[in-house]
């Protein structure tokens, strides 16, 4: 279980088992929402030109999620929110909720309905609740969660892709901050907690690296960038990648000999091409929303990954030339076909796998011969 | 194989062709055969072997086929009109040990020389997807190697 390069750790005890890896994104973005409104209140509603010291790392532990505690009342035991008093955190907090400018992702509204937290804001005691559903305290109120929803829509259509990648999810533990990755170089490991930066510098470590691993594996599709708010960035996607491992079966086939298929035919993939051939196919899945594909050997000493469509199949053969990997495409469907012709270009593998895996645009690819 | 066309005559639309899960890698992939299993090899020129449903069921194709020693995990099978639709049509092509070195009256094959080489492995897609499989070998372990 060494073969993969990054990883995500999950931390905190609603994570175990019960919160769906997809809603690690929501995660980040109560902290993106949390931090900006601080940042305004502290800036605004106290007259004073700059957040002090130390504001930054306080503010992102506001969601901060200790052992079984819920998320914003653990903000108020972390001792720098002492520095600046509860008036600008509850300003915060009654910002989420009711403020008209208030800005939450349709992803956040809906995470703190359905799965993980309810906030609630008692204006005469003065007091905040949060609790998990599997908790107990207060009920959110409907005309919060209308808000959500309301402005969340405003924060999509500020986003921008910047990038995708793949990474494998792993345990849980308790500590601040819910999410850190490990990167792992050879044997090393380094940790993280996963921050804007980190994000990306994991997305840029899958893209050299590539990614490998046969357990389920995770796709980040996007990462956003929030005009707003000083380049804030987070990952707005997230979907699972499952289909059959990959690496170990590229392993299976470092032990084929040339003649493999009889009779004197079937060339043996070298370690090169099916080192070559599986980092183009992690390219692929970083860029395409495909499962792993199936993988077979080619009679010529190539490498040939299928994927099942509803009503088709695709395939893209790989095999190697003067150390260059070349492609072809093909695939069919009940009514009709399309070839990709031999390339080395793996940004037109991809554009032509999106063409095809895509109902609403195969045709445009089709065969018309 | 040398060159040549099929012995027999074309074989109705509605009878099942069986065709051999060859050994190898191509066998399997949890459960999932190559389509490359399903389109000629080099030394087939064009002609893809398959065996007359109206002779075997897919077991007894199987078994014969294990029983000249081919190393088949299971059979596929799909009507002749499938291969028809892939413009890869089916006729009877029996073999006599004299002439050919072995025998087989079952044998047919999908002729593939009507399409463009270009086009063999969409084809052999398609047939794999619409064939019906049925790995027939008890050892056979169609799930792949994780260490």
């Amino acid at each position: 279980m060494d073969d993969y390069v990054f990883g995500l750790k999950v931390k905190g005890e609603r994570w175990q088992g019960q919160m769906p890896v997809a809603l690690l994104v929501h995660l980040r973005g109560l902290e993106v929402l949390l931090h900006r409104h601080a940042r305004q209140a502290w800036r605004d509603e106290l007259d004073r030109k700059a957040v002090p010291k130390g504001f930054e790392a306080a503010t992102k532990r506001m969601v901060a999620i200790k052992k079984s505690s819920s998320a914003i009342e653990a903000a108020y035991a972390q001792p720098d929110y002492a520095v600046y008093g509860r008036e600008p955190m509850d300003h915060v907090l009654s910002l989420v909720i009711s403020d008209d400018d208030a800005d939450v992702s349709p992803e956040l509204a809906q995470w703190v309905h359905e799965a993980i937290l309810m906030l609630d804001v008692d204006p005469a005691n003065d007091k905040v609740f949060v609790s998990s559903q599997r908790g107990n305290d207060v009920e959110v109120s409907e005309s919060a969660l209308r808000r959500l929803e309301e402005v969340g829509a405003g924060s999509a259509k500020r986003a921008e892709r910047t990038v995708s990648m793949v990474v494998r999810p792993s345990v849980v533990d308790y500590e601040a901050l819910t999410v850190a990755g490990t990167i792992r170089e050879g044997r090393a490991r380094r940790k993280f907690q996963v921050t804007a930066d980190v994000l990306r510098e994991a997305g840029e470590v899958a893209s050299r690296n590539h990614l490998q691993g046969d357990d389920l594996l995770v796709r980040f599709g996007g990462v956003e960038r929030y005009d707003d708010a000083g380049a804030v960035t987070d990952v707005t996607t997230v979907d699972t990648v499952g289909g059959p491992g990959m690496h170990a079966r590229m392993r299976e086939f470092e032990e084929m000999e040339d003649g493999w298929l009889g009779d004197g035919q079937g060339g043996a993939p070298t370690k090169k091409l099916l080192q070559f051939a599986e980092r183009a196919l992690w390219a692929m899945l970083e860029a395409v929303p495909l499962d792993r594909p199936f993988i077979y050997p080619t009679e010529r000493g190539g490498v040939h990954a299928e994927w099942d469509l509803e009503d088709g199949t695709v395939g893209v053969r790989m095999r190697l030339a003067k150390q260059n990997l070349l492609f072809i495409g093909e695939a069919e469907w009940d009514d009709g076909e399309s070839f990709l012709d031999e390339t080395r270009d793996e940004k037109a593998v991809v554009a032509w796998l999106r063409a095809v895996t895509n109902p609403d645009t195969r045709d445009e690819v089709a065969d018309h011969e | 194989m040398s060159e040549r066309d099929p012995h027999g005559k074309p074989l109705p639309l509605d009878v099942d062709c069986h065709r051999q899960l060859a050994d190898g890698r191509w066998a399997k992939q949890l459960g999932r055969p190559a389509s490359d299993l399903f389109k000629p090899r080099p030394n087939d020129h064009g002609l893809l072997s398959l065996t007359d449903g109206r002779l075997r069921s897919p077991e007894e194709a199987w078994r014969f086929a294990k029983g000249r020693g081919f190393g088949t995990k299971g059979t596929s099978t799909a009507a002749a009109q499938i291969y028809a639709d892939a413009e890869t049509p089916v006729s009877s092509d029996p073999l006599t040990a004299d002439r050919d070195g072995l025998d087989d009256p079952a044998h047919a094959v999908a002729d593939f020389r009507g399409v463009p080489r270009k086009k063999w492995g969409a084809r052999a897609k398609t047939l794999r997807r619409k064939s019906r499989i049925t790995f027939l070998d008890p050892e056979f372990d169609p799930t792949p190697r994780t260490d």
